[in-house]
């Protein structure tokens, strides 16, 4: 990672989460250095303090509204289809996948790059250039050509000069270059073309794109976008239950969401408390909370990798691999082999243990409609049924920590 | 049935943990030159006692060779501490050696007496009933695994133990002293979990993994307390062929 | 894959190797198919033979230096009367009864086996003998010697517990037996905080009655102002307590207890271990431990606190050879000093923070033996959340008081 780059990065991924927070969007510089959870009685002054800018803003502005970002349940994944909200969603808080892409959704980018329909580095001109300059080369062609047949209809008649027919020679010669560097073609500007052919027949240009990749340009010569994000389950809820980020078409409120969810593990109608969904849930959520950013593990046969900032920043430090509490869902053959994979690419495998509530426990809460009047404090009540503990699993080498 | 074409197996700790371990040099050389059968060295050389990379007798087998060895009548079941005893109480002794002032630790005493390896020789019943006492295998599992095995190793394969790559078995086209191994054996089919970190992990010490089963399992519901005379059969028949299948990790652009 | 990253993949350790490389371990000079030809199968032979060659040698030691231990049957043990040599600085036990060192059986084979004792069975004769001890008593003529498959065959050793202490010894480690009465330690005090909850931000409100929606509403950040990032990750938070501690139904314990090595070493008065290794046999039983097996392990150690007293002393003495890491330190805190206080201290504060992180507390070495290859793990608690108040957690609060250490979000800095 170089560190030149740490600058740009450092501004386009400003934000951990895709919420807009007032200190953003009003351009209030309000640092507020504030420790909030000490109400100590020797510091009255900074508390009073607080409380009246606190006071003051919440009386003069509005919270920023967040645009919730669209998402759509579609054959049983949640997408996000609008290129705007798949780019903002990556950017603040690393969440999702493009599905043709290896996590950034960057399909159409370079889609555009690989057929030539923006300039890049490499290829100085578009195809809208590239046809503009071969029409240019086959006018100068042409001219040059006309220019040779009245010399030599000049030889024929005897009346060349001996300038002339100097240019006549030079211009035979150009000429023969040019329709050798035309056959040749070059880098950057298209490959070969017929120069001496009229340009109504010009579909070379258009045959380097091939059948496949027409499909993808419309009427209107722009490409389609057929990119779109893939969250995941866990990814959902949160931005949903933590952040209420997001709006989700067909979808009421947040206990269908959650019943949608648990199905998608267990087939049953009731939803049990040691149900996969709710423990990757809760482990995702615990992570997230204390700033890691969470992402799929299973590249590594793990569940989640944990970034400190996100994965253009530094490789992920951790694999999260979440473990049954009572029996054992894992034999030593595999989670070696996992720690020896993690262990490979430098990372630190860490088991996480959930212990989930009795099913009388959980069910008191999850049906209870009357106490709690909003969703988000229900789930809230859930949550907190669970414990989690941490193992932290290192391979030890005798012969270097002797030293 | 005669014992002296057929080496000693020794036994140590018959009945907690029991273990074959081979002291004699002469039965080495043989189980490795002549059968393919490499076992673990785990003693301390003591040329070179300060190290772990090059170890010394005894040599541990491991379940798989102890029965493919009985299977295929090479070597016979002692129990070690009983079959001493009887011959020290026949007067047969070693006395420690000394030569040109040094005291010489003899690693094993290789006076063979037929009649008392018959009277202490252990069944090869009695044997995996005792290994498996603190195991989880079921019987199922572990007739498939030795199958699996007699499969590599009727195939002239060299292996050893395989936790280190993440598989159940390693193996070699050829002595291990001079030949890398190219593949990581996998008893049984897995998820998908177990082949993207099986494979990854397989081809990236510069080896396949090789998922070996049945596509019909055998069944065999018997406890582990009651190794028969059926279940040895089922342990030595012949069955088809097991089915394999090789996995190297791969990647795109 | 770089040659840097396939160097880490594979350990010198993991290949079989050839032991005309005996006394310089190389990598790769092996062949990847037979082809039958004569340079290969000569080659295989000089390999061959060098590996028997080394394995026939005597396993010897000089008539001057001859250390003798005496096999008990009845008791499982060997009593050596003339214990001498560097050897029972950690090995062995005073026996009183007979006014000499007695060995168990896994110290008493792993000093035969290397060569360094020769060990006769003992008899009535040699028992009253060693009451009186009068005279040199005459082993060779009187006693059996053992042969080394006949000390394993009697000994009756664990197997699998007996690699494991051997392994650690070849490579100059310090390793005794835990006795099973070291079970009944102190208790680790759990000194895990209920999470620091912000109370503050909803009791206020509640009293203006303005900010009336408490967290994980879901109108939350629809109405409430937020002004740092780091507040918004507060509110989120469901203060997830760990899990208590609970007995398994199949226990494993900590069997040895392991120094690095030491020259002042005291069998009297040890100091506390280094390591603390449980020896897990996997040949036949195939199951990951269970969590409450981990934690039952991870009790058993000495307290967190001790240890990390013993890690202080334990840096005082170290040895003059600077090794490369010390090397590398001290620069490191040269650069430190040089920067002003609050960069230093903002840097300590990172790297303390994820060291906590990274190691977690109360570490344990499981030697895992599976049909006699042998790996080492070393399984600690994870403290992602900091609720375990260790010495390097209480550092983090003495540098910004009040902060929460588990949450990694940096506000940056303008």
């Amino acid at each position: 990672m170089a560190k030149k780059n740490n600058k740009n990065l450092n501004k386009i991924y400003k934000y951990p989460l895709p919420l807009i927070i007032s200190s953003n969007s009003n351009g209030l510089n309000l640092n507020l250095n504030l420790n909030l959870p000490n109400l100590f009685p020797h510091n009255p002054i900074s508390w009073i303090w607080y409380s009246i800018k606190l006071l003051y803003y919440n009386l003069r502005y509005d919270v920023p509204s967040n645009d919730d970002i669209n998402v759509v349940y579609k054959d049983g994944i949640f997408k996000i289809e609008n290129e705007s909200s798949m780019r903002k969603i990556w950017r603040m808080g690393f969440f999702g996948k493009g599905v043709l892409s290896r996590s950034e959704p960057t399909w159409k980018e370079r889609t555009l790059i690989r057929l030539n329909l923006i300039k890049t580095d490499k290829c100085k001109l578009t195809m809208e250039d590239i046809t503009r300059q071969r029409r240019a080369e086959r006018t100068d062609f042409k001219k040059k050509r006309q220019k040779l047949q009245d010399l030599e209809l000049k030889k024929r008649k005897d009346e060349i000069t001996d300038e002339e027919l100097k240019e006549m020679d030079e211009l035979d010669k150009i000429l023969v270059e040019m329709r050798k560097a035309s056959q040749v073609g070059s880098i950057g500007s298209g490959g070969s073309f017929d120069i001496e052919k009229d340009e109504e027949e010009d579909e070379e240009v258009e045959e380097v794109i091939r059948e496949e990749d027409s499909k993808l340009i419309d009427s209107n010569g722009r490409l389609i976008q057929i990119e779109y994000v893939q969250l995941q389950f866990v990814e959902t809820f949160f931005l949903k239950f933590a952040l209420n980020t997001i709006k989700i078409s067909n979808f009421a409120n947040l206990t269908e969401l959650f019943k949608v969810c648990c199905n998608h593990y267990s087939e049953s109608n009731s939803i049990n408390p040691d149900n996969k969904f709710i423990l990757e849930y809760l482990v995702y959520h615990y992570y997230r909370s204390m700033g890691w950013c969470v992402r799929s593990g299973i590249k590594f046969g793990t569940d989640y990798l944990l970034y400190k900032r996100g994965p253009p920043f530094m490789h992920a430090e951790f694999c999260l691999l979440i473990m049954d509490l009572n029996s054992n869902n894992l034999d030593w053959f595999q989670v070696f082999t996992k720690a020896r994979v993690v262990g490979s690419v430098k990372k630190t495998l860490v088991l996480v243990y959930v212990e989930t509530p009795t099913i009388e426990e959980f069910n008191q809460v999850f049906y209870d409609n009357n106490e709690v009047d909003d969703e988000g404090l229900k789930f809230l009540k859930l949550f907190k049924l669970y414990k989690i503990s941490e193992v932290i699993y290192k391979r030890w080498n005798p012969s270097r920590t002797r030293d | 049935m005669t014992t002296t074409n057929k080496v000693i197996l020794p036994v140590i700790n018959i009945d907690n943990d029991p273990e074959v371990l081979i002291f004699d040099l002469e039965v080495i050389k043989y189980l490795r030159i002549g059968l393919n059968v490499l076992g673990v060295l785990t003693g301390t050389l003591s040329t070179f006692p300060q190290q772990n990379l090059f170890l010394s007798v005894p040599l541990k087998l491991i379940i798989w060779e102890v029965i493919w060895l009985t299977e295929n009548n090479k070597g016979i079941l002692v129990d070690a501490k009983s079959y001493r005893n009887d011959k020290l109480k026949i007067g047969s002794v070693s006395k420690s050696k000394t030569t040109n002032n040094m005291v010489i630790i003899p690693s094993t005493d290789n006076n063979r007496n037929e009649e008392l390896i018959t009277k202490n020789q252990i069944d090869i019943k009695t044997f995996i009933t005792k290994y498996l006492q603190n195991s989880n295998y079921t019987i199922s599992k572990f007739i498939n695994n030795y199958k699996y095995y007699k499969h590599l190793q009727n195939s002239g394969y060299f292996i050893n133990p395989g936790i280190k790559f993440g598989g159940d078995l390693v193996i070699y086209p050829g002595d291990p002293l001079r030949y890398h191994s190219y593949s990581t054996i996998k008893f049984n089919f897995c998820d998908i979990d177990e082949i993207i970190v099986g494979g990854r992990l397989a081809t990236s010490v510069k080896k396949n993994m090789i998922l070996i089963g049945y596509e019909d399992e055998n069944e065999n519901d018997k406890r582990i307390d009651e190794i028969d005379d059926d279940v040895i059969n089922d342990l030595y028949r012949n069955d088809k062929e097991p089915l394999t299948f090789s996995i190297e990790w791969s990647g795109f652009g | 894959m770089s040659q840097d990253e396939l160097n880490d993949l594979i350990d010198v350790e993991d290949e079989i190797q050839d032991w005309k490389n005996l006394g310089m371990p190389k990598r790769g000079t092996k062949e990847f198919e037979p082809d039958g030809t004569t340079f290969q199968l000569n080659s295989l032979e000089d390999s061959r033979n060098a590996m028997f060659n080394a394995l026939g040698a005597n396993r010897q030691h000089h008539i001057k230096n001859t250390l003798v231990g005496i096999w008990k049957d009845d008791s499982n043990s060997c009593l050596v009367p003339n214990a001498k040599g560097n050897y029972f600085k950690d090995v062995g036990k005073y026996n009183k009864l007979y006014n000499c060192i007695e060995l168990n059986p896994i110290e008493t084979i792993y000093l035969v086996e290397r060569g360094s004792m020769v060990i006769y069975l003992s008899d009535d004769e040699f028992m009253d003998w060693l009451k009186d001890r009068n005279m040199e008593f005459d082993y060779e003529t009187n006693l059996v010697a053992l042969d080394l498959e006949y000390l394993y065959a009697l000994s009756n050793v664990n197997f699998a517990k007996y690699q494991i202490y051997a392994y650690l010894k070849r490579l100059g480690y310090i390793i005794q037996e835990r006795e099973e009465i070291e079970q009944e330690q102190e208790q680790e005090q759990e000194q895990s905080e209920e999470h620091k909850q912000d109370k503050s931000f909803t009791i206020l409100p509640r009293v203006w009655g303005i900010l009336s929606y408490p967290v994980l509403h879901s109108l939350q950040f629809k109405k409430v102002h937020y002004f740092r990032y780091t507040d918004v990750y507060k509110s989120i938070q469901l203060n997830i307590p760990k899990i208590p501690k609970k007995e398994p139904s199949s226990p494993f314990h900590l069997t040895f207890n392991v120094w690095k090595p030491t020259p002042n070493f005291s069998k009297k008065s040890p100091p506390l271990p280094d390591f603390q290794v449980s020896v897990i046999d996997t040949s036949k039983n195939t199951d990951f431990l269970k969590f409450s097996q981990i934690q039952q392990l991870l009790f058993e150690k000495t307290t967190s606190l001790q240890y990390e007293l013993k890690v202080k002393e334990s840096i005082k003495k170290k040895p003059k050879m600077e090794s490369k890491k010390e090397v590398r330190a001290k620069k490191q805190a040269e650069r430190q000093s040089k920067l002003n206080e609050s960069t230093r201290l903002r840097n300590e504060y990172l790297k303390t923070r994820d060291e906590v992180i990274k190691n977690g507390h109360g570490n344990i070495v499981l030697a895992v033996i599976n049909n006699g290859i042998i790996n080492f793990i070393q399984l600690g608690i994870g403290n992602f959340n900091m609720s375990q108040k260790t010495e390097q957690v209480n550092r983090l609060e003495e540098i910004y008081p009040g902060r929460h250490h588990e949450l990694i979000y940096n506000e940056p800095v303008y």
